[in-house]
């Protein structure tokens, strides 16, 4: 009999959304525009087959998909979505004022500190909790791959949502947590939560809403596996030329400074190899170029079939690698760290915007403090 | 008496607490059980927990183990067959449930088949709508869309009587469509019926088969049973007959000739053994060829591979085995070759050499065609230009 039932889509790669799918198709019929040429010798082959290369493989993942950005387009998306909070926030706002009596004093604390944040705190306040996850993760001693996959879905959630909307501090464990489902790492949350010192009901709290903002996309193509692919290869590349015990140092260290990279933009604008070889640039400069040359220069040095070969699907140009990962390089070096303080002036900075009633509170206590040093030394026990 | 045994039954039949044990607040907190206090009033509830129960008469399967409960299709009320017999053996009467005002008739009552009533109602919904809605995927010309179309209403209409929504306009719609449809249903019916018959032939057809391939093969069994001891007793009774005239001959050479002889002897009974492989062999063997050239054997029905057929005709082209790229993803030149002797990797080299990583089918090669294609998946896109 015919399924009734709605599908329920769990799967990890997530079917494209009604918005992507027409970008995909561009790509999907750019793919045979140029195939049809290049395969017309197997003519026995159906008409729709095309052979596929290693970067339209990547093309088909969600992560490139959905979780791919050019640097506008991701500074848009953020300002977007500071933007509908701050809506919500002002609105908000406004009709605390309205419906409360309040006095000049009060409107006037409420109009210096009881302000939206602009899409650089946000950033910061992220970007500062999204280290928490790592060092949170690091402490549970997951490996090396989860805490990874926990930072991305910490920074993808706050892609999509504000931290005016959720409290960055309420999904640290969540996304720790649903990591571990995701890479087949098995933890009960009673047990996680035990570890973790959180509770069950606030670790499940926002599950769902996080695989929401996820787009249901759990799949994430890390630089670790890219990394152990250029170690080997390499290894095949300069056969005789590399200390090998050098090259597992290099391993080591490239392996650290990836999960310190995935705290970067790097990842939405760059492909994992890229990232990767960044990273590995970083480490030691005339290893990798040296072996990018002999990897892909016979594609330029070929004088007649120069035009022709350059065309061929699957070579790489190395000059534009070459550049592209300059630039992804600049990128993971740019990492900044926020340090607690700032964070914490955001953090209160958000809390007065989300709560003015608390800064009015405070205001109010403060103004009794001031009037009634009586008993000063009590009433700063309890609010320290 | 009287008085507590109409507060219970009100307390029964405001909360809907099925006929266990009810609290009566009349009694001081002191629990009663209703089906002891009440005698006329028959107030047990349908969904009584004892299974084996005639809820009428109270007849236990375990004092009377040969009790059958029968239900009506009209409400599916459970009641065992002796109290069927009692009650409407005079004609249609009111179901002796409480609450239940549905009238039944005898013939209408049947052994219920499911342990839950509501599959049991369902199922027979089903058996009554399909007997209308009896097309099938050749009446739409194989046209898969407007087929499923057509499946989906019938279960949009099975639902609907079976959750007792629209009911009435339901039925009115089975009505209609059975008075306009009355020729091609019945066809259809003839033909579900030519199928079955088809279907049970077959089955028939097979069941011998199998059976016939079992007796040869237990008779080629016991003629290789007895192939084999005729070899053993040949080959002494031959080997006797060797020693009494090899001692005839000069004792000296007898020990080598004796054991060329017999060597020579046991080969020779071998190759007559060989040749007398059964006729039960050689019938096996033409049985099976027979059975794989007959269409009735091939399990896939000569209508389904029709159909497939048809689609590939209407929408062109031959039919690929399923790859999720549409094609084979090896492209020339590949951007990476794999020198399994060249890579010196310690932590692989480990793994390779455990037991439980050998067992579990872990090969390193893998390990490699997967790292580097990760490696140099994706390498040369360029996200700013392409987005």
């Amino acid at each position: 009999m015919s399924d009734t039932s709605p599908l329920v889509v769990t799967s990890k790669e997530n079917t494209p959304a009604a918005s992507q799918k027409s970008k995909i198709d561009a790509a999907g019929t750019e793919v045979v525009a140029t195939d049809g040429t290049t395969e017309s010798e197997d003519s026995n082959k159906p008409l729709n087959y095309n052979r596929i290369t290693d970067d339209e493989l990547y093309r088909h993942s969600s992560q490139y998909r959905f979780w791919s950005f050019s640097k506008e387009h991701l500074r848009e998306k953020r300002d977007m979505t500071n933007k509908l909070a701050v809506e919500t926030i002002e609105k908000d706002l406004f009709d605390f004022k309205a419906l409360n009596d309040l006095t000049p004093e009060e409107l006037n604390a409420l109009d210096t500190k009881a302000v939206p944040l602009t899409t650089e705190e946000e950033l910061k306040l992220i970007d500062f909790y999204a280290k928490k996850v790592q060092v949170i993760s690091q402490h549970l001693n997951l490996p090396t791959e989860i805490i990874a996959t926990s930072i991305s879905f910490f920074r993808k959630f706050f892609l999509e949502n504000s931290v005016m909307q959720f409290d960055p501090k309420n999904l640290v464990h969540t996304t720790v947590f649903l990591a571990c489902k995701a890479e087949n790492y098995f933890i009960s949350v009673d047990s996680f939560a035990k570890k973790a010192k959180s509770t069950r009901e606030s670790i499940l709290k926002y599950e769902f809403k996080l695989l929401e903002s996820l787009k249901f996309t759990l799949l994430i193509h890390h630089p670790y596996k890219p990394l152990h692919g250029f170690f080997l290869d390499i290894q095949n590349i300069l056969h005789g030329k590399v200390d090998l015990n050098y090259m597992g140092q290099i391993y080591d260290r490239t392996k650290k400074k990836i999960t310190q990279a995935l705290l970067t933009d790097a990842v939405y604008l760059y492909t994992p190899p890229q990232i990767t070889l960044a990273v590995l640039l970083i480490e030691d400069e005339p290893l990798i170029t040296k072996y990018l040359e002999l990897k892909f220069a016979d594609n330029d040095n070929d004088d007649n079939g120069n035009e022709v070969k350059r065309k061929k699907k699957n070579s790489i140009d190395l000059t534009v690698l070459l550049s592209v990962i300059k630039e992804c390089k600049d990128v993971i070096e740019n990492l900044q760290t926020v340090s607690t303080e700032d964070a914490r002036k955001i953090a209160a900075k958000n809390y007065f915007c989300q709560n003015p009633k608390a800064l009015i509170q405070n205001l109010k206590r403060k103004q009794q403090q001031a009037g009634s040093s009586t008993e000063p030394e009590q009433k700063k026990q309890r609010t320290e | 008496m009287s008085m507590m045994t109409a507060a219970n039954t009100t307390i029964l039949s405001a909360t809907g607490v099925s006929g266990g044990v009810v609290s009566a607040p009349t009694t001081g907190g002191g629990t009663t059980t209703t089906s002891s206090t009440s005698t006329n009033a028959i107030d047990y509830d349908y969904e009584d927990s004892n299974k084996d129960m005639c809820p009428i008469c109270k007849t236990d399967r375990y004092l009377s183990p040969d009790v059958k409960f029968l239900v009506n299709p009209e409400c599916y009320h459970k009641i065992c067959e002796s109290c069927v017999d009692r009650i409407f053996s005079l004609g249609p009467a009111q179901c002796p449930y409480k609450r239940c005002d549905k009238i039944l008739r005898k013939n209408k009552f049947k052994t219920q088949i499911f342990d839950d009533v509501g599959v049991e109602k369902e199922v027979d919904i089903r058996k009554r709508v399909f007997g209308v809605f009896n097309k099938d995927l050749n009446d739409f010309d194989g046209d898969l869309k407007k087929f499923n179309e057509y499946l989906e209403h019938v279960e949009e209409i099975v639902y609907k009587l079976d959750h007792g929504i629209d009911v009435e306009e339901t039925e009115r719609q089975l009505k209609d469509y059975e008075e306009l449809n009355k020729q091609l249903i019945l066809s259809n019916i003839e033909r579900n019926k030519k199928e079955f018959e088809n279907f049970e032939e077959r089955e028939k057809f097979q069941k011998e088969m199998r059976l016939k391939k079992r007796m040869l093969e237990r008779q080629i069994e016991e003629e290789d049973k007895s192939n084999k001891e005729w070899a053993k007793r040949e080959i002494i009774n031959r080997l006797a007959a060797a020693s009494t005239s090899g001692s005839l001959s000069s004792a000296s050479s007898a020990s080598t000739s004796i054991v060329d002889n017999t060597q020579d002897v046991i080969e020779s009974v071998k190759s007559t053994v060989k040749l007398k492989k059964s006729s039960a062999r050689r019938k096996l063997d033409e049985l099976n060829r027979f059975l794989q050239d007959n269409p009735y054997f091939s399990s896939s029905n000569p209508n389904s591979t029709q159909n497939t057929l048809l689609y590939q005709q209407q929408h062109g082209g031959s039919v690929i085995p399923f790859t999720p790229f549409n094609g084979d993803r090896d492209i020339e030149p590949r951007r990476f070759t794999i020198e399994e002797e060249l890579y010196d990797d310690p932590f692989l080299k480990d793994l390779q050499n455990k037991k439980e990583f050998i067992a579990s089918g872990f090969r390193t090669d893998y390990v490699y065609e997967r790292v580097l294609t990760e490696a140099f998946m994706g390498l040369g896109c360029v996200i700013s230009e392409e987005l």
